[in-house]
């Protein structure tokens, strides 16, 4: 049965998509912040029209329906699958104002990018651009991935009526802890330890190599938060090989992985559970994949002249797969070089990093080492139940966070996500290469978008075709809900179109 | 302004004739041409940005800027002392002109494409870009402001209605 | 199991230690099979 949305849903829908909005218009207040400090009052003022807009947007929203208006379970869906776009629009304002971006398409592709943490960028002349302006850009990042409603429900704004069905909407299901408020606490508590931590780790290293302290600092927290939320972007167009070190590689690696940790997996190692890490499903499947990733890449590069050394291996191949699997995107080759200078085998693998993915409540994206892990016991229950007797029940446990028995239901629901993965990533690979491109760097994109990654082969870039722009915008926001919460949206819209057709008969 | 002005310099330093052994080329044309030009001696012209960020003993590395691609240049620390203006929001860095020898997958530094200089001249001095203030942005934040306000009042006006009710 | 709602605050600093720890050892474990697969050619 479908449900269709009275009025009172548009309205409450429309209230809490303007609350998020009002948020995100407020959080702009943290570059302005930094434009007054720095003395950017050019950026000063794009900022202000930001907050004052995106406020304003919001506040009319809201007037849709009175404060604490309650949201049932499925008009949630609806808002955060709206949230998204609209958060995008009002997040865009500032950054087309900047003048590095051709057009406003562009600046919402990147507001897009950031808040999916994603890492793919239309940007022009980056390493121009103010470090304000690089800031909203990177915060961007944090507040995607934390999730927009976390962070609007961690600073408490007016989200009353609708707070727990919103959470739950926004694909951080699992409670970390009874109460959903202390679980969005919890996640912003161990985000900040973390990009504490890296910032000053990242600042000591830049301030030694010769940055000065505010620009070594700033750069030092805009690669913390790029990798611990594993969103990709960084403040110099050659991204993370600008700075030309081992040092800064090895701790992003540890920021990318710690950003690709399952919330809850944070929760048991900071109770004291260590042994959680070692028996936990998806840390196995991850550790896995990434282990046999790195063979690949490993093998592919030594094949190749240009990558053969150990040392490169290293730096080249392990670097870009696990920047891969978290879903980071930092890249230290350029883009062209992905088609022709990695060899086949490394890109193959790469490509199978990006697809799959990381942790489930984690900031990565892609289709998540849960559900591969859930697919392969699945896969070898039907083989064991093929060579038992008949009469035998063959049950298989696995462990993620308790002990659990795997069902039906469960290898048939992550079934159902891997699919719909397989054909987004095929399907915009079959995109781009109508427009023209290489099958193989097309597919690569497509994938990259989907999975919320941010490698690029170079496709992704000002001068691509608008068409290809918002086929990979599409990608990276279906990618980040998981599709069904889009496909909520698109049925909900679809079926509102079809009534007022059949009223209008 | 700033990038036709590195453009004019970059066309002038072009045209001079015999001015290296090599025609200097762009980051770019030389990112283009990485398997002709993989260990062999080039000259590069560009902007200097960002930062001179110290390797090891002495060394230290500059990232060139030209035509949209920044090229890693590795070379000794007095050798870098001549770039004076860096690029960046504030300022158009130097232009450089770099000769040495480029690799397309360094093996010294784990694959890193760079240029280990020879030597760097100082082509075009950098310069402060200015950044003013555009005044049609005060009348969108000024919509905003009144959007905003609007709002705030009539949500005020709507809740003290429904109160009073 | 029975402290999965247990505060995850009160060693927090220890938790974050060993997440350092257990990473380090897994970038190094990584980097460990990109050099055997080198020297194994």
């Amino acid at each position: 049965m479908w449900v269709n949305r009275t009025r009172t849903d548009i309205k409450a829908i429309g209230h809490y998509t303007g609350v998020l909005v009002a948020g995100i218009g407020l959080l702009m207040l943290l570059p302005m912040v930094v434009a007054v400090f720095l003395g950017e009052w050019a950026v000063t003022l794009d900022y202000l029209c930001g907050v004052t807009i995106a406020v304003g947007a919001g506040r009319l929203l809201m007037l849709s329906a009175p404060a604490g208006t309650r949201l049932s379970h499925s008009n949630a869906l609806i808002v955060t699958g709206i949230a998204w776009l609209a958060a995008s629009l009002a997040a865009a304002v500032p950054l087309a104002l900047s003048g590095n971006y051709g057009s406003f398409l562009d600046a919402l592709f990147d507001a897009l990018s950031g808040l999916t943490t994603s890492g793919l960028t239309l940007v022009q002349d980056l390493d121009h651009m103010s470090l304000a302006h690089n800031m909203w850009r990177h915060l961007t990042h944090l507040i995607g991935g934390q999730g927009i409603v976390v962070a609007a429900l961690s600073f408490a704004i007016g989200l009353r009526g609708g707070a727990v069905s919103l959470y739950q909407a926004e694909g951080r299901d699992e409670r970390i802890m009874p109460n959903v408020m202390h679980g969005a606490r919890f996640i912003w508590f161990v985000t900040a330890v973390w990009v504490t931590l890296g910032t000053i780790a990242l600042s000591t290293l830049n301030i030694v190599r010769g940055m000065t302290v505010v620009r070594g600092g700033l750069h030092a927290f805009f690669a913390t938060v790029a990798t611990f939320d594993t969103g990709g972007f960084g403040p110099m167009s050659q991204n993370a090989l600008y700075y030309h070190s081992p040092v800064f590689e090895f701790i992003t690696l540890l920021l990318m992985l710690a950003g690709t940790l399952n919330f809850n997996l944070h929760a048991d190692i900071w109770r004291g559970d260590r042994g959680e890490l070692m028996s936990n499903i998806e840390a196995r499947t991850l550790a896995i994949n990434m282990g046999l990733l790195s063979l690949a890449v490993a093998l592919g590069l030594s094949a190749t002249k240009l990558f053969g050394s150990s040392w490169e291996v290293v730096r080249k191949g392990v670097y870009h797969i696990v920047s891969a699997n978290s879903g980071t995107g930092h890249q230290t080759l350029y883009a062209s070089q992905w088609a022709t200078d990695v060899g086949g085998l490394a890109f193959a693998a790469v490509v199978l990093a990006m697809a799959f993915g990381g942790m489930a409540s984690s900031t990565a994206g892609g289709i998540k080492a849960l559900r591969v892990g859930v697919i392969v016991k699945g896969v070898i229950q039907k083989v064991r139940q093929s060579l038992a007797p008949p009469s035998a029940v063959i049950r298989t446990k696995y462990h993620h966070l308790t002990e659990q028995t795997l069902t039906d239901e469960l290898v048939s629901g992550a079934l159902l996500v891997f699919v719909l993965y397989v054909v987004t990533y095929i399907s915009g690979g079959l995109i781009g290469a109508a427009y023209g491109y290489p099958m193989a760097s097309a597919l690569f994109e497509s994938v990259s978008a989907t999975a919320n990654v941010g490698l690029s082969t170079g496709i992704t870039s000002p001068m691509m075709p608008t068409g290809l722009k918002i086929v990979y915008m599409l990608q990276m926001w279906a990618g980040r809900l998981e599709f069904i919460t889009l496909f909520a949206v698109i049925a909900s819209a679809g079926l509102a179109f079809r009534n007022k057709k059949v009223r209008a008969l | 302004m700033r990038r036709i002005a590195a453009t004019l310099a970059l066309i002038v330093v072009i045209a001079l004739p015999a001015s290296a052994a090599a025609a200097p080329l762009s980051a770019t044309q030389i990112l283009d041409q990485r398997a002709k030009l993989d260990g062999q001696q080039v000259a590069l012209i560009g902007e200097a940005i960002g930062d001179v960020l110290h390797a090891d003993e002495g060394d230290v590395w500059l990232n060139v800027l030209s035509d949209g691609t920044a090229l890693g240049v590795y070379l000794p620390a007095e050798m870098a002392d001549a770039v004076h203006v860096l690029g960046d929001y504030r300022h158009a860095g130097d232009i450089v002109l770099v000769t040495g020898e480029y690799r397309r997958a360094c093996d010294q530094h784990g694959g890193d494409m760079d240029i280990h200089a020879t030597a760097l001249e100082v082509v075009a001095p950098g310069s402060v870009t200015e950044r003013p203030i555009e005044f049609w942005k005060f009348g969108l934040a000024g919509f905003g402001l009144v959007l905003t306000g609007a709002s705030v009042l009539y949500a005020r006006y709507k809740r003290r209605v429904t109160d009073g009710a | 199991m029975e402290n999965r709602f247990h505060s995850p605050y009160k060693h927090w600093i220890r938790g974050l230690f060993s997440e350092v720890v257990l990473l380090s050892l897994f970038v190094i474990a990584l980097a460990l099979i990109g050099v055997a697969v080198v020297w194994a050619r």
